[in-house]
């Protein structure tokens, strides 16, 4: 099965955790990914021996651990990503490149952690500091008081605020679709909590702009998929595999901090987004639903005006008035996203646009959806894409 | 609220230190003899914050730290509520502030003799230096006296 001659990657299996934070998981941080792992390999028709590729995750679990603990006899590929919360997406760049090259047959994704009864992400710089993101914080904005992701992030959304006029409203207005989304959704850690526009502007500080009901859950949660090619899945019966049409990432300039960006809102998204879409041959227009990586009300808004759904400095317009909810011009996070499902690293977002391009999201479904977008943020505005659509 | 940001000097003990190793502990090393000075490359004259081993718009690596005037005004700021750092809270919510330079790089600090609610984008700032325990120092900013506020 193939696309002009050519055989193209598809996603034909995802699997979860339960998502919760009290009592936590039960498991270990490792055993949250093992278990997400099997379930998506379970989904996809197949046996963990078969399964010869892996990228592994950016915490939590090592190529050998996922070998020893899963039982794969056969890797012939494996890699790591390390772009925070945008290495999920840009992973399955890496594993399509893998499966169309003929490097492995089947590539799983599993990531997670036990981001509420395990250690939580208060202080990142006061972790070892093995990332770029923390040895920047621990370097040169620790000793100011700027410690944890929600600060640094802060100071790109109140610019925005002063640049563009954006307001709490529109902050809410995303805290509110993806409240009112996971209210649809039985694996949302906050269904059954809906929430107002006024709850949200009522909700305390936790570093100004950023109320409480602006920041993603912390919760105990793993998500995975797997990645073959359309021809394989037709061979082995898979009922309704989801290709990838097109995966970006990117960086912005410099890469490594925040402040110093001579075009302050550019991020990585900026870059990948538009590489993404004439990979795919499609625009921002003909997506029928997008799932943006939500660590805060703000990040959505950004890189809805970066990845082109509306020009800079109109995000904040463009969220308003129900448009990102169900129904309106561009549903996001169907699922509740990291702020209302579960902070699964943005892979519970891969899994949610899999589960609507295979007309299986239940009451949250996109009638008809044929494409989807998913995004992915991290570290310093690090961002990932991809443009996902059925056969 | 007092007029200071909530991490005045008597909290300066309980402050994260600054770095002493590395280019991070250049930069704050100058801190502790009272200047700000930033990398340039002695080729192309770019500036970089933070600092780089080789100019990415020339690959000279001729780069040494250079006096700035101390000048320049705030650009965006938070103000933390959260005790991600619980003896920063300690003393009430506190402000970070990134100031752009006259020179035109950024770097984030925070802002003395001003609440945080009356920080404005464009406020004119002036270095200080405030010293840290069992560290360098740190440079903090000021509103510039007599500067026209925006």
């Amino acid at each position: 099965m193939t696309v002009d001659g050519q055989d193209v990657a598809c996603i034909i299996g995802v699997g979860e955790t339960d998502y919760c934070r009290k009592p936590g998981s039960g498991l270990s941080d490792l055993g949250v990914v093992l278990q997400a792992a099997r379930r998506a390999i379970a989904d996809a028709g197949t046996d963990p021996r078969e399964v010869d590729g892996a990228i592994a995750p950016y915490i939590n679990a090592s190529m050998e651990e996922l070998q020893d603990n899963l039982g794969m006899r056969r890797v012939s590929y494996s890699g790591q990503v390390n772009m925070g919360g945008a290495s999920p997406v840009a992973s399955l760049q890496h594993a399509s490149l893998a499966v169309t090259s003929g490097a492995a047959r089947f590539v799983v994704l599993p990531v997670g952690w036990n981001g509420y009864s395990g250690l939580r992400p208060r202080d990142a710089a006061s972790q070892v500091a093995i990332t770029t993101f923390r040895k920047t914080v621990r370097d040169y904005y620790r000793p100011y008081g700027t410690v944890a992701p929600p600060q640094v992030y802060a100071l790109m959304a109140r610019r925005h605020m002063i640049e563009f006029g954006t307001a709490a409203e529109s902050f809410g207005a995303v805290a509110v679709a993806c409240r009112k989304h996971a209210q649809l959704n039985p694996r949302a850690v906050m269904r059954g909590r809906p929430m107002t526009l006024q709850d949200h502007l009522d909700s305390p500080w936790v570093t100004e702009p950023y109320r409480r009901f602006d920041c993603c859950l912390e919760t105990d949660s793993a998500a995975a998929v797997v990645v073959s090619t359309l021809a394989t899945a037709r061979r082995l019966g898979v009922s309704s595999p989801v290709v990838i049409a097109a995966v970006a990432e990117g960086r912005a300039e410099p890469a490594s901090d925040v402040v110093n960006r001579e075009d302050f809102f550019r991020i990585g998204l900026t870059d990948a987004a538009p590489r993404a879409y004439q990979a795919a041959g499609i625009g921002p227009e003909d997506a029928d639903f997008a799932q943006v990586y939500d660590c805060f009300t703000f990040e959505v808004i950004q890189q809805l005006e970066e990845a082109g759904f509306c020009p800079r400095g109109e995000g904040g317009r463009f969220v308003r008035d129900g448009a990102i909810e169900l129904g309106g011009r561009l549903p996001v996070n169907t699922h509740g996203g990291l702020l209302s499902q579960a902070h699964a690293l943005g892979m519970n977002h891969v899994v949610e646009a899999v589960r609507q391009l295979r007309w299986s999201a239940g009451a949250a479904q996109v009638d008809g959806a044929q494409v989807g977008i998913v995004t992915g943020w991290g570290d310093m505005g690090d961002g990932s894409i991809a443009v996902l659509r059925r056969p | 609220m007092s007029t200071d940001t909530g991490t005045g000097s008597g909290a300066a003990a309980d402050r994260p230190r600054p770095p002493t190793e590395g280019l991070a502990g250049e930069f704050f090393a100058w801190h502790a003899r009272g200047q700000l000075r930033l990398q340039r490359c002695g080729q192309c004259r770019r500036w970089s914050h933070p600092p780089v081993l080789t100019c990415p718009a020339c690959d000279s690596t001729d780069l040494s730290w250079q006096p700035v005037s101390g000048r320049g005004e705030v650009f965006t700021w938070t103000v933390t509520h959260h005790p991600f750092h619980p003896r920063l809270t300690a003393a009430g919510p506190y402000a970070c502030v990134v100031v752009t330079t006259e020179e035109g790089p950024r770097v984030l600090s925070t802002v003395r003799g001003v609440s945080p609610e009356q920080l404005t984008a464009g406020l004119p700032v002036q270095v200080d230096f405030e010293p840290v325990a069992d560290g360098p120092a740190l440079a903090v900013f000021r509103p510039r006296p007599g500067a026209e506020r925006p």
